[in-house]
């Protein structure tokens, strides 16, 4: 693994010091591919956390360009960049956090063309996406791959989060074995509440990473901030999973 | 018997009731049926191929239940059904 240099032992010095974490914890960070997908209200405030944290490499995926209605959640567009391409934007953002990021940036979002190819590398998969074809594709690659995967997800006012590791917990097919019919592309939501999933999917990465803490491995904490309750629930994993039961732990 | 049961996500809001009750069903799938017939502006979310649809998320006093697992309910069961969300 590559060591940590000085510049990086400075900037990472508040984070360091957390107990159970330490140096040890940010050279795995540095040396850990994660990929991300996509970068909008979610996984803007994802990558930006997880570029501020010291990952290492991201592998990015989101296509289209900026409009209006993407800067009330996706923090990183920015209003020069209406009409021009999203993921240019989010590169850029994070680049000037953090110019030692390695970003693979995809203009495209996840579809079975190019599913296997970006995820067969990642460390960790974090599924930001909207739509249950892309997150079944996410699911189906992770496990595949024996890759951790951190599912994060909004509407209104709520949020769910959990972790997957496959073979182990619930895989997405599991939790949710058909696509839902009613689901639509475009859905009520704050900026607030993505950014609050958002930190904790990359408080979650980083502890799957490193190995800091307890995961929601098997749980999924889900939360409504328009009264501030919390649920967090154990989940069940399915014995006749068309997508993981194959899997042995 | 009365149930009491908390809606979240789109099932929430479709429904535009945070609870609604259910009354004389004794099982998970008897409730999710009945909830079906009686509120029409969520009967689509319910149920997939005449069945409870395995996506509605179910869980009774804070564990999950998958619907198909026969349960009868008790009086004070706390009832939860989630319907799935996504990123964006």
């Amino acid at each position: 693994m590559k060591p940590l240099n000085q510049e990086e032992k400075d900037t990472y010095a508040w984070q360091t010091t957390v107990p159970g974490f330490g140096e040890e914890g940010q050279v795995k960070l540095k040396n850990s591919t994660v990929f991300i997908s996509r970068c909008g209200g979610l996984g803007s405030v994802v990558a930006y956390e997880l570029a501020a944290a010291g990952i290492g490499k991201m592998i990015l995926a989101h296509g289209g360009n900026v409009k209006h209605s993407d800067l009330n959640r996706q923090l990183l567009m920015t209003h020069d960049w209406l009409g021009k391409p999203r993921i240019e934007s989010v590169e850029r953002r994070l680049k000037e956090l953090n110019p030692r990021l390695e970003i693979e940036a995809v203009n495209a979002n996840v579809n079975e063309e190019n599913a296997q190819e970006l995820m067969a590398q990642a460390d960790l998969i974090i599924d930001c996406a909207p739509l249950f074809e892309e997150r079944y594709l996410m699911n189906r690659e992770a496990i595949r791959n024996n890759i951790p995967l951190v599912e994060c997800a909004m509407f209104e006012l709520q949020a769910q989060i959990t972790t997957i590791i496959p073979g182990l917990t619930p895989c997405l097919k599991c939790i949710y074995p058909e696509k839902p019919a009613a689901w639509k592309r475009r859905f009520p939501v704050f900026g607030a509440v993505s950014g609050t999933v958002g930190c904790m999917a990359a408080m979650e990465a980083i502890k799957v990473l490193s190995g800091l803490g307890d995961t929601l491995e098997n749980k999924l904490l889900s939360f409504d901030l328009r009264d501030m309750t919390f649920m967090k629930s154990p989940l069940i994993k399915r014995d006749h999973c068309p997508a993981c039961s194959g899997l042995h732990s | 018997m009365l149930h009491k049961v908390k809606l979240w996500g789109q099932l929430k809001h479709l429904a535009g009731d945070e609870y609604v009750q259910v009354a004389d069903v004794s099982t998970v799938n008897e409730l999710i049926l009945k909830l079906a017939e009686e509120r029409e502006e969520i009967s689509h979310m319910l149920i997939s191929e005449g069945q409870a649809n395995p996506s509605i998320l179910v869980f009774i006093n804070d564990n999950q239940h998958l619907w198909e697992t026969p349960r009868d309910l008790k009086e004070n069961d706390s009832i939860t059904l989630m319907s799935p969300i996504a990123g964006g």
